[in-house]
């Protein structure tokens, strides 16, 4: 497999979140090893349609001026920039399906939230963007990204009790990853 | 004849009457729209563009107002479901306890229960105005240390640590939907009002962790 520019699953620190406050958090979003299984499901279907997943979300990204904001400066998108979180957006996607939720991928989630954070934005990509992607579109993008990936998990003719069982596992993982990247932005001990 | 205009003209009073007290009776602490309720320091703006982040549209406005009429009088068995899962979540539960003691605080229980009703209804009634904003600001604040447990004058532990607060986005949306389904709407409108409570609740989740966010970076 080629080798993905700055992606670095495995080499990297310690998360400050431990294993039993992720437990916790899981039974708070309701995340069962049903979902662990629909998740599994979830990364079957959508392994060959990543580009059109991806496809689908920058052109709402690109729609919307206050987000691609996020990767520019002066209003220009860095199109380099943009084209390289791509490649490892689209191994999230497989990497949010199938690895298991361990220290491993504990630590890869707050290596995530340091990129979208001021401490690393830009760093992997050497890329000159504005230095911080806001807290509240972080957690927003939730939506868009877990509302329109219903289409995705359709399209390999699945039954609709099992699409929307890929579907609610999926929404489960998204927000729980999404809560761990908001680790850097929050006030010590808030979090 | 008579009797029948007497019975109707009955039926009218005490029910307008009815409806009348239950919106005079606000619960204990609740502020909305009131003078104690500071300005939130996001813009109506800033929220438009939030909103659209999150696919929010008009379309959502009309499936919660939808779900208004639908769960007006299912909020006390709504909330017999949410607080049953609270208190079957030790990580949750632990936030309504008394600090000394470690013991849920029963009153204090009751009392954030009495204004969970009415985000019920806020939430469908859906007039996400300047008042709105600056109330969920309020309540961001009454999660947070700056806030907590003064509203009912409790000893209780002094902030819900940031994370739970998305995170019951799940718990909250997925057990509400049975209740949507619960007056015959049809399955597609009953999808619709859920994703616009799901967008709704995530919407609230995000406004209501200001507080908590490093200056500058929220």
């Amino acid at each position: 497999m080629e080798k993905i520019k700055g992606y670095t699953y495995g080499q990297v620190g310690a998360s400050p979140v431990s294993l039993a406050d992720l437990d916790l958090l899981k039974k708070t979003v309701l995340f069962s090893s049903d979902d662990e299984k629909h998740l599994k499901l979830a990364g079957e279907v959508l392994k060959d349609q990543t580009n059109e997943v991806l496809a689908l979300w920058y052109g709402f990204v690109g729609g919307n001026e206050h987000l691609v904001h996020y990767f520019g400066k002066g209003g220009k998108p860095d199109m380099e920039y943009l084209a390289a979180v791509r490649i490892r957006f689209g191994q999230w996607i497989m990497d949010l399906c199938n690895k298991p939720y361990d220290q491993d991928w504990l630590n890869y989630q707050h290596e995530i939230a340091l990129r979208h954070h001021s401490t690393k934005k830009n760093k992997t990509d050497n890329a000159s963007a504005v230095p911080i992607i806001h807290y509240r579109y972080m957690v927003a993008f939730i939506f868009p990204i877990t509302a329109t990936i219903k289409g995705f998990l359709s399209k390999k003719g699945h039954d609709t009790e099992t699409v929307e069982k890929m579907y609610a596992a999926w929404f489960k993982a998204v927000t729980l990853t999404v809560i761990l990247w908001t680790y850097p932005y929050i006030n010590k001990n808030e979090f | 004849m008579k009797t029948k205009i007497a019975i109707l003209f009955f039926t009218v009073v005490l029910y307008s009457t009815a409806s009348q007290a239950q919106q005079q009776k606000a619960p204990a602490g609740y502020t909305y729209g009131t003078s104690a309720v500071a300005k939130s320091p996001m813009s109506l703006e800033e929220l438009k563009l939030l909103q659209q982040s999150l696919l929010f549209g008009d379309e959502d406005i009309k499936y919660l107002k939808m779900s208004y009429d639908i769960l007006k009088d299912q909020t006390s068995d709504i909330l017999d479901v949410w607080y049953g899962f609270v208190a079957s979540t030790p990580q949750l539960v632990y936030f309504f306890g008394n600090k000394t003691t470690g013991k849920p605080d029963g009153e204090y229980l009751a009392k954030v229960r009495e204004r969970f009703a009415m985000w019920i209804l806020q939430t469908a009634e859906a007039n996400y105005d300047q008042k709105w904003l600056d109330y969920q600001y309020e309540i961001g604040l009454r999660h947070y240390s700056a806030k907590k447990n003064k509203t009912d004058n409790v000893n209780s532990v002094p902030i819900i640590n940031y994370r739970y607060i998305p995170a019951l986005t799940i718990p909250v949306t997925t057990t509400l939907k049975p209740f949507l389904a619960k007056k015959g709407a049809s399955a597609e409108d009953v999808d619709k009002m859920y994703n616009a409570w799901v967008k709704s609740v995530l919407l609230q989740s995000i406004l209501w962790g200001q507080p908590y966010m490093k200056k500058g970076e929220f």
